[in-house]
């Protein structure tokens, strides 16, 4: 018999965090964070073990396989606007993920972090299941890359569409396409609550299709480098 | 349609060492939806419940977090710093690139009717 107390606490949670939406300052915050932050306390408190808490949670976190599967279900449902305007947009997609990977890389070294935080930190740009498969991938450490992804969403979600109006990026295309990009499902919320359907369209497509991009981009750049 | 996603996962595992398996288990759905192989009907309850509850699969990892605390605390403020100039300029990259890009096809085009 496994304990359980790891899956309780954390379907628990999450579903008082998803509650939360409507309290003023919490409900800025996604859920995870919230969720995450408060398992981190309880753990710390009573003193419980991460192998006792995943002992049952780790059926959780197996979830995540079919969950990034069925990210091609939103793929297939806009694939046609990818038919479309399609030039630009593809180079788009590549120039997100070179600019995400190799910035991160070239910021990382100069501030003297170790590889294996660098290399957990790469796919940062990307949504969470998917960067959490390239870190593994490459031998980094999934649990950073996971609290990485979700502060940068974070960091994207609350200052990317003031940024792109700072600089006069203007269309539905570029600002969804960048948002998506550059801070995955996290942002991508933020259109959706600006109400701008073209732009979550635009986001969710990016999302995918830069995830993928970046699966293949980033071990070659650490191949390349070291 | 739990079994469909568990048993791409699978073969995937099984045939590709290198590449994250769900990732390309990810892109032969998406092939397969768009060729008909499944049908959407079959599959669109339960990606949509998987994606909406994508976040709560991810809570664990936080936890996992408390193992690697020394290695945060020693190195927080450079990922902070790396979080913020990269997502700043990964942004005004893509913005600008996408925005201008589309302007210049516009006017490549406008041009080529004119002659």
């Amino acid at each position: 018999m496994i304990n359980p107390l790891g899956f309780v606490l954390t379907v628990g949670l999450f579903k008082c965090a998803q509650l939360c939406k409507n309290i003023p300052f919490l409900g800025k915050l996604p859920p995870i964070v919230i969720a995450g932050t408060l398992i981190l306390v309880i753990m710390k408190v009573f003193n419980i073990s991460f192998e006792t808490y995943n002992e049952s949670a780790s059926y959780i976190t197996l979830m995540l396989i079919p969950a990034t599967v069925a990210l091609g279900y939103p793929l297939f449902k806009h694939y046609k606007l990818l038919l479309h305007n399609k030039r630009i947009i593809y180079t788009g997609f590549a120039v997100a993920s070179l600019v995400a990977v190799s910035t991160t890389y070239i910021t990382a070294k100069l501030c003297h972090t170790n590889l294996g935080i660098i290399i957990s930190m790469l796919p940062k740009s990307v949504t969470a299941p998917i960067a959490v498969e390239i870190s593994k991938n490459m031998g980094g450490v999934p649990e950073l890359t996971a609290c990485i992804v979700v502060l940068t969403g974070v960091f994207g979600a609350m200052l990317g569409h003031k940024i792109l109006s700072l600089i006069h990026v203007k269309s539905d295309v570029a600002i969804g396409l960048t948002i998506g990009a550059a801070s995955h499902v996290i942002g991508t919320s933020r259109c959706a609550e600006k109400g701008r359907e073209y732009q979550v369209v635009m986001a969710s497509v990016s999302i995918v299709i830069v995830g993928i991009i970046t699966s293949v981009l980033a071990p070659l750049l650490v191949h390349f480098v070291s | 349609m739990l079994v469909f996603y568990y048993a791409s996962a699978f073969i995937l595992k099984l045939l590709h060492i290198v590449f994250p398996p769900a990732i390309l288990g990810l892109l032969l759905f998406a092939i397969a939806l768009i060729y008909g192989v499944i049908k959407e009907e079959w599959v669109n309850t339960a990606s949509e419940w998987y994606i909406k509850n994508l976040a709560m699969f991810l809570v664990p990892f936080w936890g996992g977090l408390l193992v690697y605390q020394d290695l945060l605390k020693k190195n927080w403020i450079a990922i902070l710093l790396v979080i913020f100039v990269t997502t700043t300029l990964t942004i005004v990259c893509t913005g600008l690139f996408v925005e201008w890009g589309m302007k210049f096809l516009r006017l490549h085009h406008m041009r080529r009717k004119h002659d």
